[in-house]
């Protein structure tokens, strides 16, 4: 029974149409530098220059985007819109087991790889990343429970 | 030798703090009271004048207010601050700071419960009393503050009793509180089941072991839900316009929806696309307490006590309410979220605080730094930015209005207000605190009272003498205006002429 559960979703996990993703990485977040700073020092308009520079500056919007496109690869909605739900239900199955078991390692590579699509890597990449994930997710409950 | 600050100091602190941060300015940040908080202190101040709400019922349970017809214990809440106060914005925000530092005081309380332990209770207390989220609607007056602070009082009365299950009667005190939430806001139908189910679920070895105790709970809050059974099809229909049951695809978009609040980016990043809901440029967190939340997180799953249990459900059903319902993610529907989220964080900094190595010390003062620019970018942007940016959000210009025309009526016969929301008649009952003994008796026309006209598109003249026509800055209007108003950030709102 629980081999047939394991053999459907790893075809659920596999068959599952990968949707688009958007496009947000350096570039992007680059992009929106210029007129994000000129939007929030424009309001800012008769009070103390460093004031200004402390909470708007190049730095601090850059890297917000910079999160914000990082986040945006992270999301649980981007993982379900991308891999389907059996997939997601088995990734955080994997994520949670394995922290529970004091294993690090599946954990550290979910939360660095959303980092490649931001460096101008295949977008849809982070999709494969997942489905692997959830197909190790499979395994991992087919061995443990 | 006596520690210099002793518990009950740092809560006394913590308290002011969420205080200050609470009361300071309510009635001008944000910039203005939307519809919805002007007609609770309307129909607060009818209740206080004449026993009856804006159209002529008597103690109602249910506030038709502009058809959605919401649970009635936040307007009967305003009613002793505006008696005090007086009709006006202030007034009318109050409450809801109050039970926003009421909150701060019951996490504190609550924190303690589950872990017996004060520093995490008092690092809760301390992140929820700065936290955006709570804070967004600790300055707004909503159903849903009053909602997340009942829920609150009612989970410390559990934990009391789960901890002394000897006595009965915290059990009661807590099903009257979660009475008292389920009647407090929409959301809470949906809401205050789902954590009692979780409560059920997680401690059934102490419920059901003590199962003849449960009677007296269990009538109490069945007592609580007699407003909603008297008003059934009434209560319905805020939830039938919201509700994503019309939708094509129901399910798909209900897991999107509740997924979409687990979002990093709306927790940390960008908020709430909703003005009233979250300061453009912020998360409904700060960013600082992301990695508080993850270790909090890991913490309660290798822990695999009871508490951990209860803690990780808790968080798991608050955004259910939300995502039932359009647009997602919704940061009022899901508020108590926020709460649960500022427990495990405090769990996190707590865990943190207790690591033995050279590094702790650097790493707290890292997450310091970053906590000290959060917050301080946080007071920048609500301040200064979002006034400007988000003020027609909040109705602005109503108040404005309303000022000028009071001053200058008695010289016009007839007073037309350009008008396409069919909402604005509130803010001219409210701002000219019109009688409401007067207003009752006609209150199904809401397209006039009293010298007050309200048009769409066009206006055309129904009345001898003079005319003072208000109009939107889009709207056509006669040549000779009085005056100007206009919005924080330079923007025209509203012309005011005359023929």
């Amino acid at each position: 029974m629980k081999t047939l559960v394991v053999a459907l979703s790893l075809i659920f996990v596999i068959i599952s149409p990968i949707e688009n993703l958007q496009t947000c990485d350096v570039n992007t977040a680059k992009i929106a530098v210029a007129p994000l700073i000129f939007n929030e020092t424009h309001e800012d308009a008769g009070q103390n220059v460093y004031l200004t520079r402390a909470v708007h500056n190049k730095l601090g919007v850059f890297s917000n985007q910079l999160f914000h496109c990082y986040f945006y690869y992270l999301d649980w909605q981007t993982i379900f819109k991308t891999t389907g739900f059996v997939a997601l239900i088995f990734l955080i199955y994997l994520l949670v087991k394995s922290a529970a078991k004091n294993n690090f390692i599946y954990g550290v590579l979910f939360l660095i790889y959303p980092l490649i699509p931001i460096t101008n890597f295949p977008i849809l990449s982070v999709a494969y990343f997942y489905k692997l994930f959830a197909i190790i997710g499979l395994v991992y409950f087919l061995k443990h429970k | 030798m006596k520690k210099f600050l002793t518990d009950t100091h740092l809560i006394l602190i913590i308290i002011l703090l969420a205080s200050i941060l609470r009361f300071w300015h309510l009635g001008n940040f944000p910039p203005s009271l939307f519809v919805d908080e002007l007609s609770n202190g309307y129909n607060a101040y009818s209740i206080l004048k004449t026993g009856r709400d804006e159209y002529g019922n008597f103690l109602p349970l249910t506030f038709k207010s502009f058809g959605d017809y919401n649970p009635a214990l936040s307007v009967y809440t305003l009613v002793p601050a505006i008696s005090i106060l007086g009709l006006n914005d202030y007034a009318v925000r109050a409450p809801a700071a109050l039970f926003g530092v009421g909150s701060v005081i019951g996490v504190y309380f609550l924190t303690y419960e589950i872990f017996k332990r004060r520093k995490v209770a008092l690092f809760s207390a301390f992140l929820l009393s700065i936290s955006p989220w709570h804070l967004q609607f600790s300055r707004y007056d909503h159903e849903a503050t009053f909602m997340v602070f009942y829920t609150t009082l009612a989970l410390v009365a559990f934990f009391n009793w789960l901890n002394k299950t000897t006595r009965a009667a915290p059990l009661v005190i807590s099903s009257i509180f979660f009475g008292l939430a389920l009647n407090s806001y929409h959301g809470a139908k949906v809401y205050v089941p789902l954590l009692i189910l979780v409560l059920a679920v997680v401690f059934k070895r102490h419920l059901f072991t003590k199962a003849q105790k449960l009677a007296l709970p269990l009538i109490t809050l069945f007592i609580f839900t007699i407003p909603y059974l008297v008003n059934f099809e009434n209560t319905l229909i805020r939830g039938q316009s919201v509700g994503i049951l019309k939708e094509s695809a129901p399910v798909a978009t209900f897991i999107s929806g509740y997924l979409s609040h687990f979002s990093p980016n709306f927790l940390f990043i960008s908020g709430d696309s909703i003005g009233r809901h979250s300061v453009p440029g912020m998360g409904q967190l700060y960013v600082f307490m992301l990695p508080l939340l993850v270790i909090g997180l890991f913490k309660l799953i290798v822990e695999k006590k009871e508490r951990s249990k209860f803690l990780i459900m808790w968080l798991l059903v608050t955004p259910i309410a939300a995502a039932v319902a359009s647009p997602v993610p919704h940061a009022l529907r899901s508020l108590p979220m926020g709460t649960v989220i500022v427990i495990i964080s405090a769990l996190g900094l707590y865990s943190l605080s207790r690591i033995n190595s050279k590094l702790k010390t650097i790493g707290l003062l890292i997450l310091a730094s970053i906590a000290f620019y959060n917050i301080f970018t946080y007071l920048h942007l609500y301040y200064i930015h979002y006034p400007k940016e988000k003020s027609l959000d909040w109705s602005y210009g109503y108040k404005e209005v309303a000022t000028y025309v009071n001053n200058v009526q008695n010289n016009y016969s007839q007073v037309a207000i350009g008008d396409d929301s069919k909402k604005s008649y509130i803010a001219f009952l409210f701002y000219t605190k019109f009688d409401p003994s007067l207003y009752q008796p006609q209150s199904s026309n809401k397209a006039a009272f009293d010298k007050f006209e309200f048009f769409g598109p066009s206006w055309s003249k129904t009345k001898q003498g003079k005319a003072l026509i208000v109009t939107p800055f889009w709207q056509a209007h006669p040549p000779e205006v009085l005056k100007n108003v206009y919005l924080p950030n330079g923007d025209l709102r509203f012309l005011i002429s005359t023929e």
